[in-house]
Protein backbone atom coordinates (compact mmCIF):
# COMPACT_ATOMS: atom_id res chain seq x y z
CA UNK A 1 0.00 0.00 0.00
CA UNK A 2 2.98 2.30 0.58
CA UNK A 3 3.73 2.13 -3.12
CA UNK A 4 0.13 3.07 -3.99
CA UNK A 5 0.20 6.05 -1.63
CA UNK A 6 3.56 7.12 -3.04
CA UNK A 7 2.32 6.87 -6.62
CA UNK A 8 -0.92 8.74 -5.90
CA UNK A 9 0.93 11.43 -3.97
CA UNK A 10 3.48 11.80 -6.73
CA UNK A 11 0.88 11.91 -9.51
CA UNK A 12 -1.23 14.32 -7.50
CA UNK A 13 1.74 16.67 -7.09
CA UNK A 14 2.19 16.57 -10.85
CA UNK A 15 -1.41 17.68 -11.53
CA UNK A 16 -1.12 20.56 -9.07
CA UNK A 17 0.51 22.78 -11.69
CA UNK A 18 -0.86 26.11 -12.87
CA UNK A 19 -1.80 24.70 -16.28
CA UNK A 20 -3.62 21.65 -14.91
CA UNK A 21 -5.38 23.70 -12.23
CA UNK A 22 -6.57 26.15 -14.88
CA UNK A 23 -8.15 23.25 -16.74
CA UNK A 24 -9.72 22.07 -13.49
CA UNK A 25 -11.37 25.49 -13.02
CA UNK A 26 -12.50 25.57 -16.66
CA UNK A 27 -14.15 22.16 -16.19
CA UNK A 28 -15.77 23.19 -12.93
CA UNK A 29 -17.02 26.43 -14.49
CA UNK A 30 -18.56 24.69 -17.49
CA UNK A 31 -21.82 23.45 -15.87
CA UNK A 32 -22.07 26.69 -13.88
CA UNK A 33 -21.89 28.89 -16.97
CA UNK A 34 -24.33 26.76 -18.99
CA UNK A 35 -26.81 26.49 -16.11
CA UNK A 36 -26.56 30.27 -15.63
CA UNK A 37 -27.25 30.86 -19.33
CA UNK A 38 -30.27 28.51 -19.22
CA UNK A 39 -31.58 30.46 -16.25
CA UNK A 40 -30.97 33.82 -17.93
CA UNK A 41 -32.34 32.89 -21.34
CA UNK A 42 -35.08 30.27 -20.86
CA UNK A 43 -36.66 28.80 -23.98
CA UNK A 44 -40.15 30.07 -24.79
CA UNK A 45 -41.80 26.67 -24.62
CA UNK A 46 -39.86 25.69 -21.44
CA UNK A 47 -42.68 27.02 -19.30
CA UNK A 48 -44.89 24.25 -20.65
CA UNK A 49 -42.40 21.59 -19.48
CA UNK A 50 -41.90 20.15 -16.02
CA UNK A 51 -39.04 22.30 -14.65
CA UNK A 52 -37.66 19.46 -12.51
CA UNK A 53 -37.44 17.33 -15.67
CA UNK A 54 -35.72 20.13 -17.60
CA UNK A 55 -33.22 21.02 -14.87
CA UNK A 56 -32.37 17.51 -13.76
CA UNK A 57 -31.94 16.49 -17.42
CA UNK A 58 -29.72 19.50 -18.08
CA UNK A 59 -27.59 18.86 -15.00
CA UNK A 60 -27.25 15.17 -15.91
CA UNK A 61 -26.01 16.09 -19.38
CA UNK A 62 -23.69 18.83 -18.11
CA UNK A 63 -22.13 17.17 -15.06
CA UNK A 64 -21.79 13.34 -15.17
CA UNK A 65 -21.88 13.17 -18.97
CA UNK A 66 -19.83 16.11 -20.26
CA UNK A 67 -17.75 17.43 -17.32
CA UNK A 68 -16.75 14.02 -15.98
CA UNK A 69 -16.06 12.55 -19.42
CA UNK A 70 -14.03 15.62 -20.42
CA UNK A 71 -12.14 15.54 -17.13
CA UNK A 72 -11.01 11.95 -17.44
CA UNK A 73 -10.44 12.41 -21.16
CA UNK A 74 -7.81 15.02 -20.29
CA UNK A 75 -6.24 13.07 -17.44
CA UNK A 76 -6.69 9.32 -17.99
CA UNK A 77 -6.74 9.24 -21.82
CA UNK A 78 -3.13 10.32 -22.36
CA UNK A 79 -1.81 8.67 -19.15
CA UNK A 80 0.38 6.15 -20.97
CA UNK A 81 1.12 8.36 -23.99
CA UNK A 82 2.63 11.17 -21.89
CA UNK A 83 5.02 8.76 -20.15
CA UNK A 84 6.06 7.29 -23.49
CA UNK A 85 6.46 10.67 -25.16
CA UNK A 86 8.66 12.09 -22.44
CA UNK A 87 10.44 8.73 -22.22
CA UNK A 88 9.90 8.35 -18.48
CA UNK A 89 8.08 5.03 -18.89
CA UNK A 90 11.20 2.89 -18.60
CA UNK A 91 12.17 4.33 -15.19
CA UNK A 92 8.82 3.17 -13.79
CA UNK A 93 8.60 -0.06 -15.77
CA UNK A 94 11.90 -1.23 -14.29
CA UNK A 95 10.52 -1.04 -10.73
CA UNK A 96 8.80 -4.00 -9.05
CA UNK A 97 5.22 -4.01 -10.44
CA UNK A 98 5.98 -0.47 -11.62
CA UNK A 99 3.50 -0.48 -14.50
CA UNK A 100 0.67 -1.73 -12.28
CA UNK A 101 1.21 0.94 -9.63
CA UNK A 102 1.76 3.66 -12.19
CA UNK A 103 -1.54 2.96 -13.96
CA UNK A 104 -3.44 2.53 -10.71
CA UNK A 105 -2.03 5.77 -9.32
CA UNK A 106 -2.80 7.67 -12.50
CA UNK A 107 -6.30 6.19 -12.58
CA UNK A 108 -7.13 7.23 -9.01
CA UNK A 109 -5.76 10.73 -9.53
CA UNK A 110 -7.71 11.08 -12.80
CA UNK A 111 -10.94 10.02 -11.06
CA UNK A 112 -10.32 12.43 -8.18
CA UNK A 113 -9.36 15.27 -10.53
CA UNK A 114 -12.42 14.91 -12.77
CA UNK A 115 -15.02 14.10 -10.11
CA UNK A 116 -13.97 16.97 -7.82
CA UNK A 117 -14.21 19.42 -10.74
CA UNK A 118 -17.64 18.01 -11.61
CA UNK A 119 -18.94 18.14 -8.04
CA UNK A 120 -17.57 21.68 -7.55
CA UNK A 121 -19.35 22.79 -10.73
CA UNK A 122 -22.48 20.94 -9.67
CA UNK A 123 -22.48 22.54 -6.23
CA UNK A 124 -22.58 26.04 -7.71
CA UNK A 125 -24.55 25.24 -10.86
CA UNK A 126 -27.36 23.50 -9.00
CA UNK A 127 -28.36 26.82 -7.38
CA UNK A 128 -29.40 28.10 -10.79
CA UNK A 129 -32.08 25.41 -10.99
CA UNK A 130 -34.17 27.10 -8.30
CA UNK A 131 -35.88 23.79 -7.65
CA UNK A 132 -37.28 22.50 -4.40
CA UNK A 133 -35.60 19.21 -5.31
CA UNK A 134 -32.16 20.81 -5.26
CA UNK A 135 -30.81 18.37 -2.64
CA UNK A 136 -32.14 15.38 -4.55
CA UNK A 137 -30.57 16.66 -7.76
CA UNK A 138 -27.23 17.38 -6.02
CA UNK A 139 -27.04 14.00 -4.30
CA UNK A 140 -27.99 12.10 -7.46
CA UNK A 141 -25.57 14.02 -9.67
CA UNK A 142 -22.71 13.77 -7.18
CA UNK A 143 -23.08 9.99 -7.02
CA UNK A 144 -23.38 9.77 -10.80
CA UNK A 145 -20.29 12.00 -11.17
CA UNK A 146 -18.14 9.63 -9.14
CA UNK A 147 -19.44 6.55 -10.96
CA UNK A 148 -19.13 8.25 -14.35
CA UNK A 149 -15.54 9.38 -13.64
CA UNK A 150 -14.57 5.89 -12.45
CA UNK A 151 -16.03 4.13 -15.48
CA UNK A 152 -14.88 6.60 -18.13
CA UNK A 153 -11.38 6.86 -16.62
CA UNK A 154 -11.01 3.08 -16.89
CA UNK A 155 -12.43 3.09 -20.42
CA UNK A 156 -10.13 5.88 -21.59
CA UNK A 157 -7.16 4.23 -19.95
CA UNK A 158 -7.95 1.11 -21.97
CA UNK A 159 -8.19 3.14 -25.18
CA UNK A 160 -4.89 4.81 -24.24
CA UNK A 161 -3.24 1.41 -23.75
CA UNK A 162 -4.51 0.15 -27.11
CA UNK A 163 -3.63 3.27 -29.10
CA UNK A 164 -1.34 5.52 -27.03
CA UNK A 165 -0.30 7.74 -29.93
CA UNK A 166 -3.89 8.66 -30.82
CA UNK A 167 -5.47 8.17 -27.41
CA UNK A 168 -7.40 11.44 -27.20
CA UNK A 169 -8.78 11.12 -30.72
CA UNK A 170 -9.94 7.53 -30.22
CA UNK A 171 -11.45 8.40 -26.82
CA UNK A 172 -13.55 11.16 -28.42
CA UNK A 173 -14.59 8.91 -31.30
CA UNK A 174 -15.50 6.08 -28.90
CA UNK A 175 -17.46 8.39 -26.60
CA UNK A 176 -19.42 9.94 -29.46
CA UNK A 177 -20.00 6.70 -31.34
CA UNK A 178 -20.50 4.12 -28.62
CA UNK A 179 -21.52 6.06 -25.52
CA UNK A 180 -23.49 8.67 -27.45
CA UNK A 181 -25.07 6.63 -30.22
CA UNK A 182 -24.83 2.89 -29.52
CA UNK A 183 -26.07 3.32 -25.94
CA UNK A 184 -29.38 4.57 -27.36
CA UNK A 185 -29.88 1.59 -29.66
CA UNK A 186 -32.50 -0.68 -28.11
CA UNK A 187 -30.50 -3.88 -28.52
CA UNK A 188 -28.22 -6.12 -26.48
CA UNK A 189 -25.13 -4.09 -27.38
CA UNK A 190 -26.25 -1.00 -25.49
CA UNK A 191 -26.15 -2.97 -22.24
CA UNK A 192 -22.36 -2.93 -22.44
CA UNK A 193 -22.16 0.86 -22.43
CA UNK A 194 -21.58 3.08 -19.42
CA UNK A 195 -24.33 5.51 -20.46
CA UNK A 196 -27.00 2.79 -20.41
CA UNK A 197 -26.33 2.20 -16.69
CA UNK A 198 -25.83 5.85 -15.77
CA UNK A 199 -29.18 6.79 -17.36
CA UNK A 200 -30.97 4.10 -15.34
CA UNK A 201 -29.40 5.39 -12.13
CA UNK A 202 -30.31 8.97 -13.08
CA UNK A 203 -33.95 8.01 -13.53
CA UNK A 204 -33.93 5.99 -10.30
CA UNK A 205 -32.15 8.54 -8.09
CA UNK A 206 -33.28 11.91 -9.46
CA UNK A 207 -36.79 10.91 -10.60
CA UNK A 208 -36.96 13.32 -13.55
CA UNK A 209 -40.58 12.41 -14.19
CA UNK A 210 -42.68 10.30 -16.48
CA UNK A 211 -41.52 12.29 -19.49
CA UNK A 212 -38.41 10.09 -19.68
CA UNK A 213 -39.90 6.68 -18.89
CA UNK A 214 -42.84 7.29 -21.27
CA UNK A 215 -40.75 8.73 -24.07
CA UNK A 216 -40.79 6.25 -27.01
CA UNK A 217 -37.15 7.10 -27.86
CA UNK A 218 -35.62 6.97 -24.36
CA UNK A 219 -37.73 4.30 -22.69
CA UNK A 220 -36.19 1.31 -24.58
CA UNK A 221 -32.70 2.59 -23.81
CA UNK A 222 -33.18 2.61 -20.05
CA UNK A 223 -31.79 -0.31 -18.11
CA UNK A 224 -34.22 -2.27 -16.02
CA UNK A 225 -33.54 -3.53 -12.53
CA UNK A 226 -32.75 -2.00 -9.15
CA UNK A 227 -30.06 0.68 -8.64
CA UNK A 228 -27.60 -1.69 -6.99
CA UNK A 229 -27.68 -3.91 -10.04
CA UNK A 230 -26.76 -0.92 -12.23
CA UNK A 231 -23.91 -0.05 -9.86
CA UNK A 232 -22.73 -3.65 -9.98
CA UNK A 233 -22.72 -3.43 -13.76
CA UNK A 234 -20.78 -0.17 -13.70
CA UNK A 235 -18.22 -1.53 -11.26
CA UNK A 236 -17.86 -4.67 -13.39
CA UNK A 237 -17.35 -2.62 -16.55
CA UNK A 238 -14.82 -0.42 -14.72
CA UNK A 239 -12.84 -3.41 -13.44
CA UNK A 240 -12.90 -5.11 -16.85
CA UNK A 241 -11.75 -1.95 -18.65
CA UNK A 242 -8.99 -1.23 -16.13
CA UNK A 243 -7.79 -4.83 -15.90
CA UNK A 244 -7.66 -5.07 -19.70
CA UNK A 245 -5.65 -1.83 -19.83
CA UNK A 246 -3.23 -3.33 -17.30
CA UNK A 247 -2.87 -6.56 -19.26
CA UNK A 248 -2.21 -4.68 -22.49
CA UNK A 249 0.32 -2.36 -20.83
CA UNK A 250 2.16 -5.38 -19.42
CA UNK A 251 2.07 -7.35 -22.67
CA UNK A 252 3.05 -4.59 -25.08
CA UNK A 253 6.64 -3.55 -25.64
CA UNK A 254 6.28 0.09 -24.67
CA UNK A 255 10.01 0.61 -24.79
CA UNK A 256 11.41 3.95 -25.75
CA UNK A 257 13.94 2.14 -27.90
CA UNK A 258 12.66 3.10 -31.30
CA UNK A 259 14.40 1.76 -34.35
CA UNK A 260 16.61 4.83 -34.32
CA UNK A 261 17.89 3.83 -30.87
CA UNK A 262 18.94 0.29 -31.78
CA UNK B 1 24.34 -13.56 -0.73
CA UNK B 2 23.35 -17.21 -0.83
CA UNK B 3 25.43 -19.86 -2.57
CA UNK B 4 22.81 -20.32 -5.30
CA UNK B 5 22.82 -16.58 -6.00
CA UNK B 6 26.60 -16.55 -6.23
CA UNK B 7 26.70 -19.43 -8.68
CA UNK B 8 23.84 -18.24 -10.89
CA UNK B 9 25.11 -16.70 -14.11
CA UNK B 10 24.69 -12.98 -14.45
CA UNK B 11 23.29 -13.10 -17.96
CA UNK B 12 22.37 -15.86 -20.32
CA UNK B 13 21.33 -15.28 -23.92
CA UNK B 14 20.33 -18.35 -25.92
CA UNK B 15 20.16 -17.71 -29.68
CA UNK B 16 18.45 -14.38 -29.10
CA UNK B 17 17.17 -12.48 -32.10
CA UNK B 18 15.12 -9.29 -31.91
CA UNK B 19 13.38 -7.86 -34.94
CA UNK B 20 11.60 -4.51 -35.18
CA UNK B 21 9.38 -5.39 -38.10
CA UNK B 22 11.96 -6.03 -40.80
CA UNK B 23 14.76 -4.21 -38.98
CA UNK B 24 17.22 -6.37 -37.12
CA UNK B 25 17.95 -5.26 -33.56
CA UNK B 26 20.11 -8.15 -32.40
CA UNK B 27 20.92 -11.21 -34.42
CA UNK B 28 21.28 -14.71 -32.99
CA UNK B 29 23.28 -13.82 -29.88
CA UNK B 30 24.30 -16.63 -27.54
CA UNK B 31 26.19 -15.61 -24.46
CA UNK B 32 26.71 -16.56 -20.83
CA UNK B 33 28.36 -14.16 -18.43
CA UNK B 34 29.30 -14.78 -14.84
CA UNK B 35 29.07 -12.06 -12.21
CA UNK B 36 31.38 -9.12 -12.72
CA UNK B 37 31.76 -5.94 -14.73
CA UNK B 38 31.47 -5.83 -18.51
CA UNK B 39 31.67 -3.15 -21.12
CA UNK B 40 29.25 -3.40 -24.02
CA UNK B 41 31.04 -1.77 -26.88
CA UNK B 42 29.79 -0.97 -30.33
CA UNK B 43 29.17 1.88 -32.74
CA UNK B 44 25.84 3.75 -32.80
CA UNK B 45 23.06 1.54 -34.14
CA UNK B 46 24.97 -1.65 -33.35
CA UNK B 47 22.24 -3.11 -31.09
CA UNK B 48 23.50 -2.05 -27.66
CA UNK B 49 20.26 -0.42 -26.52
CA UNK B 50 18.20 -3.33 -27.83
CA UNK B 51 20.38 -5.72 -25.86
CA UNK B 52 19.94 -3.66 -22.70
CA UNK B 53 16.18 -3.44 -23.24
CA UNK B 54 16.09 -7.22 -23.54
CA UNK B 55 18.03 -7.46 -20.28
CA UNK B 56 15.61 -5.18 -18.44
CA UNK B 57 12.58 -6.99 -19.85
CA UNK B 58 11.36 -3.99 -21.81
CA UNK B 59 11.61 -6.01 -25.00
CA UNK B 60 10.76 -9.61 -25.69
CA UNK B 61 13.13 -11.56 -27.93
CA UNK B 62 11.61 -12.49 -31.28
CA UNK B 63 13.48 -15.79 -30.95
CA UNK B 64 15.53 -17.36 -28.19
CA UNK B 65 15.53 -16.75 -24.47
CA UNK B 66 17.06 -14.25 -22.05
CA UNK B 67 17.89 -14.92 -18.41
CA UNK B 68 19.21 -12.35 -15.98
CA UNK B 69 20.43 -13.66 -12.61
CA UNK B 70 18.78 -16.93 -13.64
CA UNK B 71 15.35 -15.38 -14.20
CA UNK B 72 13.19 -14.23 -17.10
CA UNK B 73 13.34 -10.43 -16.91
CA UNK B 74 9.92 -9.80 -18.48
CA UNK B 75 7.37 -8.52 -15.91
CA UNK B 76 9.45 -9.93 -13.07
CA UNK B 77 9.06 -7.81 -9.89
CA UNK B 78 11.58 -9.92 -7.95
CA UNK B 79 14.27 -9.35 -10.55
CA UNK B 80 13.51 -5.64 -10.85
CA UNK B 81 14.51 -5.28 -7.18
CA UNK B 82 17.96 -6.57 -8.13
CA UNK B 83 18.49 -4.43 -11.22
CA UNK B 84 19.33 -0.74 -11.53
CA UNK B 85 18.93 0.75 -14.98
CA UNK B 86 20.22 4.02 -16.34
CA UNK B 87 18.85 4.46 -19.89
CA UNK B 88 20.70 6.29 -22.63
CA UNK B 89 18.07 9.02 -22.92
CA UNK B 90 16.89 11.52 -20.31
CA UNK B 91 13.15 11.08 -19.76
CA UNK B 92 13.15 12.89 -16.42
CA UNK B 93 10.16 14.79 -15.03
CA UNK B 94 11.45 18.33 -15.30
CA UNK B 95 8.96 20.04 -12.97
CA UNK B 96 10.13 18.23 -9.82
CA UNK B 97 13.44 18.19 -7.99
CA UNK B 98 16.05 15.49 -8.47
CA UNK B 99 15.71 14.50 -4.82
CA UNK B 100 11.92 14.05 -5.12
CA UNK B 101 12.36 12.01 -8.29
CA UNK B 102 14.94 9.64 -6.82
CA UNK B 103 12.95 9.36 -3.55
CA UNK B 104 9.76 8.53 -5.46
CA UNK B 105 11.49 5.80 -7.46
CA UNK B 106 12.83 4.37 -4.20
CA UNK B 107 9.31 4.39 -2.75
CA UNK B 108 8.25 2.31 -5.74
CA UNK B 109 10.55 -0.35 -4.32
CA UNK B 110 8.46 -0.33 -1.16
CA UNK B 111 10.84 1.85 0.86
CA UNK B 112 9.06 4.10 3.39
CA UNK B 113 8.82 7.81 2.62
CA UNK B 114 11.25 9.12 5.23
CA UNK B 115 13.79 6.37 4.59
CA UNK B 116 13.47 6.92 0.83
CA UNK B 117 14.25 10.63 1.16
CA UNK B 118 17.26 9.93 3.37
CA UNK B 119 18.60 7.27 1.02
CA UNK B 120 17.88 9.46 -2.04
CA UNK B 121 19.80 12.31 -0.39
CA UNK B 122 22.76 10.01 0.24
CA UNK B 123 22.76 8.82 -3.37
CA UNK B 124 22.50 12.36 -4.74
CA UNK B 125 25.49 13.24 -2.55
CA UNK B 126 27.37 10.19 -3.86
CA UNK B 127 26.97 11.44 -7.44
CA UNK B 128 27.93 14.98 -6.44
CA UNK B 129 24.46 16.48 -6.55
CA UNK B 130 24.06 17.74 -3.00
CA UNK B 131 24.05 21.37 -4.06
CA UNK B 132 21.35 21.00 -6.73
CA UNK B 133 19.16 18.17 -5.52
CA UNK B 134 16.33 20.42 -4.29
CA UNK B 135 16.13 22.44 -7.51
CA UNK B 136 13.65 21.45 -10.23
CA UNK B 137 15.20 19.26 -12.90
CA UNK B 138 14.45 21.78 -15.69
CA UNK B 139 17.10 23.92 -14.03
CA UNK B 140 19.77 21.19 -14.34
CA UNK B 141 22.60 21.09 -16.84
CA UNK B 142 22.97 17.97 -18.96
CA UNK B 143 25.70 16.69 -16.66
CA UNK B 144 23.50 17.17 -13.59
CA UNK B 145 20.68 15.24 -15.24
CA UNK B 146 23.10 12.46 -16.05
CA UNK B 147 24.22 12.32 -12.42
CA UNK B 148 20.57 12.20 -11.30
CA UNK B 149 19.93 9.29 -13.67
CA UNK B 150 22.89 7.44 -12.17
CA UNK B 151 21.60 8.19 -8.65
CA UNK B 152 18.18 6.65 -9.38
CA UNK B 153 19.87 3.55 -10.81
CA UNK B 154 22.02 2.89 -7.72
CA UNK B 155 19.60 4.16 -5.03
CA UNK B 156 18.04 0.78 -4.22
CA UNK B 157 21.46 -0.88 -4.10
CA UNK B 158 20.90 -3.34 -6.96
CA UNK B 159 23.05 -6.40 -7.57
CA UNK B 160 23.30 -5.59 -11.26
CA UNK B 161 23.70 -2.09 -12.68
CA UNK B 162 22.82 -1.68 -16.35
CA UNK B 163 24.14 1.60 -17.71
CA UNK B 164 23.53 2.89 -21.23
CA UNK B 165 26.04 5.61 -22.15
CA UNK B 166 26.17 6.80 -18.51
CA UNK B 167 28.99 9.29 -19.01
CA UNK B 168 27.63 11.18 -22.01
CA UNK B 169 27.10 14.85 -21.27
CA UNK B 170 29.48 14.84 -18.31
CA UNK B 171 32.57 17.03 -18.18
CA UNK B 172 35.97 15.36 -17.60
CA UNK B 173 35.73 15.85 -13.83
CA UNK B 174 32.23 14.38 -13.81
CA UNK B 175 33.40 11.42 -15.88
CA UNK B 176 36.20 10.71 -13.46
CA UNK B 177 33.86 10.99 -10.47
CA UNK B 178 31.20 8.72 -11.94
CA UNK B 179 33.83 6.23 -13.10
CA UNK B 180 35.02 6.08 -9.50
CA UNK B 181 31.43 5.44 -8.32
CA UNK B 182 31.18 2.50 -10.74
CA UNK B 183 34.58 1.14 -9.71
CA UNK B 184 33.58 1.30 -6.07
CA UNK B 185 30.42 -0.69 -6.77
CA UNK B 186 32.47 -3.32 -8.57
CA UNK B 187 34.93 -3.40 -5.69
CA UNK B 188 31.99 -3.92 -3.32
CA UNK B 189 30.98 -7.03 -5.26
CA UNK B 190 28.32 -5.54 -7.51
CA UNK B 191 27.92 -6.50 -11.14
CA UNK B 192 27.77 -3.97 -13.90
CA UNK B 193 27.12 -3.74 -17.62
CA UNK B 194 28.21 -0.49 -19.18
CA UNK B 195 27.27 0.24 -22.78
CA UNK B 196 29.24 2.84 -24.65
CA UNK B 197 30.65 3.63 -28.05
CA UNK B 198 33.63 5.34 -26.39
CA UNK B 199 36.37 2.83 -25.68
CA UNK B 200 38.27 4.61 -22.97
CA UNK B 201 35.09 5.02 -20.92
CA UNK B 202 34.85 1.24 -20.72
CA UNK B 203 38.57 0.68 -20.27
CA UNK B 204 38.47 2.99 -17.25
CA UNK B 205 35.90 0.76 -15.55
CA UNK B 206 36.60 -2.78 -16.68
CA UNK B 207 38.81 -4.84 -18.98
CA UNK B 208 36.07 -7.36 -19.77
CA UNK B 209 33.95 -6.44 -22.69
CA UNK B 210 31.50 -7.52 -25.32
CA UNK B 211 31.90 -6.19 -28.83
CA UNK B 212 28.71 -5.83 -30.81
CA UNK B 213 28.12 -4.60 -34.31
CA UNK B 214 25.22 -4.97 -36.73
CA UNK B 215 23.26 -6.72 -34.00
CA UNK B 216 25.87 -9.50 -33.75
CA UNK B 217 28.25 -10.26 -30.96
CA UNK B 218 31.73 -10.02 -32.47
CA UNK B 219 33.71 -11.07 -29.42
CA UNK B 220 33.57 -11.28 -25.66
CA UNK B 221 36.11 -11.66 -22.87
CA UNK B 222 39.06 -9.66 -21.62
CA UNK B 223 41.23 -7.67 -23.98
CA UNK B 224 43.95 -10.34 -23.69
CA UNK B 225 41.54 -13.16 -24.48
CA UNK B 226 40.34 -11.43 -27.61
CA UNK B 227 43.91 -10.65 -28.64
CA UNK B 228 44.61 -14.37 -28.54
CA UNK B 229 41.75 -14.91 -30.96
CA UNK B 230 43.41 -12.46 -33.28
CA UNK B 231 46.88 -14.02 -32.98
CA UNK B 232 46.95 -15.33 -36.52
CA UNK B 233 45.60 -12.19 -38.11
CA UNK B 234 47.81 -9.91 -40.22
CA UNK B 235 49.37 -6.89 -38.54
CA UNK B 236 49.03 -3.56 -40.27
CA UNK B 237 52.20 -1.49 -40.64
CA UNK B 238 52.21 2.09 -41.90
CA UNK B 239 55.41 3.36 -43.50
CA UNK B 240 56.52 6.71 -44.87
CA UNK B 241 59.84 6.77 -46.83
CA UNK B 242 61.55 8.45 -49.77
CA UNK B 243 60.77 5.64 -52.25
CA UNK B 244 57.53 3.88 -51.39
CA UNK B 245 57.17 2.36 -54.87
CA UNK B 246 60.51 0.59 -54.55
CA UNK B 247 59.77 -0.58 -51.02
CA UNK B 248 56.34 -1.94 -51.96
CA UNK B 249 57.75 -3.90 -54.88
CA UNK B 250 60.47 -5.39 -52.63
CA UNK B 251 57.86 -6.49 -50.09
CA UNK B 252 55.76 -8.16 -52.78
CA UNK B 253 58.81 -9.80 -54.46
CA UNK B 254 59.77 -11.41 -51.14
CA UNK B 255 56.15 -12.47 -50.45
CA UNK B 256 56.13 -10.80 -47.08
CA UNK B 257 52.70 -9.17 -47.23
CA UNK B 258 49.08 -10.21 -47.47
CA UNK B 259 48.28 -6.83 -48.96
CA UNK B 260 50.05 -3.59 -49.78
CA UNK B 261 48.40 -0.29 -50.52
CA UNK B 262 49.82 3.08 -51.38
CA UNK B 263 47.83 6.08 -50.15
CA UNK B 264 48.19 9.79 -50.69
CA UNK B 265 47.02 12.20 -48.00
CA UNK B 266 45.35 15.57 -48.71
CA UNK B 267 48.69 17.31 -48.17
CA UNK B 268 50.21 15.13 -50.89
CA UNK B 269 52.33 12.95 -48.58
CA UNK B 270 52.39 9.27 -49.47
CA UNK B 271 51.87 6.40 -47.05
CA UNK B 272 52.37 2.67 -47.52
CA UNK B 273 50.05 0.31 -45.65
CA UNK B 274 51.31 -3.23 -45.35
CA UNK B 275 49.29 -6.08 -43.88
CA UNK B 276 51.60 -8.95 -42.95
CA UNK B 277 51.65 -12.12 -40.86
CA UNK B 278 55.45 -12.39 -41.23
CA UNK B 279 56.41 -9.52 -38.96
CA UNK B 280 59.70 -11.12 -37.86
CA UNK B 281 60.91 -11.69 -41.44
CA UNK B 282 59.78 -8.22 -42.38
CA UNK B 283 61.72 -6.73 -39.46
CA UNK B 284 64.86 -8.70 -40.55
CA UNK B 285 64.63 -7.64 -44.19
CA UNK B 286 63.85 -3.96 -43.82
CA UNK B 287 67.33 -2.83 -42.57
CA UNK B 288 68.96 -4.71 -45.45
CA UNK B 289 66.74 -2.96 -48.01
CA UNK B 290 67.41 0.42 -46.44
CA UNK B 291 71.15 -0.09 -46.82
CA UNK B 292 71.10 -1.80 -50.21
CA UNK B 293 68.60 0.52 -51.98
CA UNK B 294 69.40 3.73 -50.13
CA UNK B 295 65.91 4.01 -48.66
CA UNK B 296 65.19 6.62 -46.02
CA UNK B 297 62.34 5.58 -43.72
CA UNK B 298 60.83 8.68 -42.10
CA UNK B 299 58.09 7.00 -40.15
CA UNK B 300 56.96 3.47 -39.38
CA UNK B 301 54.20 2.48 -37.02
CA UNK B 302 51.95 -0.46 -36.32
CA UNK B 303 48.39 -0.15 -35.10
CA UNK B 304 48.67 0.35 -31.36
CA UNK B 305 47.80 -2.30 -28.84
CA UNK B 306 44.77 -0.57 -27.41
CA UNK B 307 41.18 -1.73 -27.40
CA UNK B 308 40.66 0.58 -30.36
CA UNK B 309 43.05 -1.49 -32.48
CA UNK B 310 41.34 -4.65 -31.36
CA UNK B 311 37.95 -3.26 -32.15
CA UNK B 312 39.10 -2.12 -35.61
CA UNK B 313 40.40 -5.63 -36.34
CA UNK B 314 37.17 -7.27 -35.24
CA UNK B 315 35.12 -4.86 -37.31
CA UNK B 316 37.25 -5.71 -40.35
CA UNK B 317 36.70 -9.43 -39.78
CA UNK B 318 32.97 -8.78 -39.43
CA UNK B 319 32.95 -6.90 -42.73
CA UNK B 320 34.99 -9.65 -44.41
CA UNK B 321 38.00 -7.39 -44.97
CA UNK B 322 40.38 -9.70 -43.11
Amino acid sequence: MNVLFATVRFEYSRVMTAGRMTWWFVLAAFPVVIAGLIRLFPLNHAKELDTHFVWSGAMYLLVPCITCAMGVLLSAGPAIATELEQRSWVYLATRPNGIFWLLLGKYLVAVAWASTAAIAGLTIGVWFTGQETIVQIWLGMAGLSVLSSMAYAALFMLVGAIAPQRAMLFCVVWTAGVEGFVSLIPAMINRLTVQYRLRALFVDWVQPGDAVQDNPVFAPSLAEGPWYLQILWLVTLTVVFFATAQVIAHKREFTAAAESDI
Amino acid sequence: MTESLRTTSLIQFKSVTKLYGKVLGVNDISLTLSRGAYGLLGPNGSGKSTLLNLLTGQLLPTRGSVRVLGQDPRNNPGLMRQIGYCPGFEGLYTSISGLDWVAFLLEMHGVGRRQARERAGDCMALVGMTHGMNRPIFDYSRGMRQRTKIAQAIAHDPQLLILDEPLSGLDPVGRAEMTEVFRQRIADGGSLILASHVLHEIEAVTDSFLLISGGRLLASGTANEVHELLFDLPVEIQIRCNNLQRLSSLIMEHGLADSVSLERSQSGAELLRVATRQTAEFADQLPNWITKYDLCVNEMQTADDSLQALFNSLMKIHRGEL
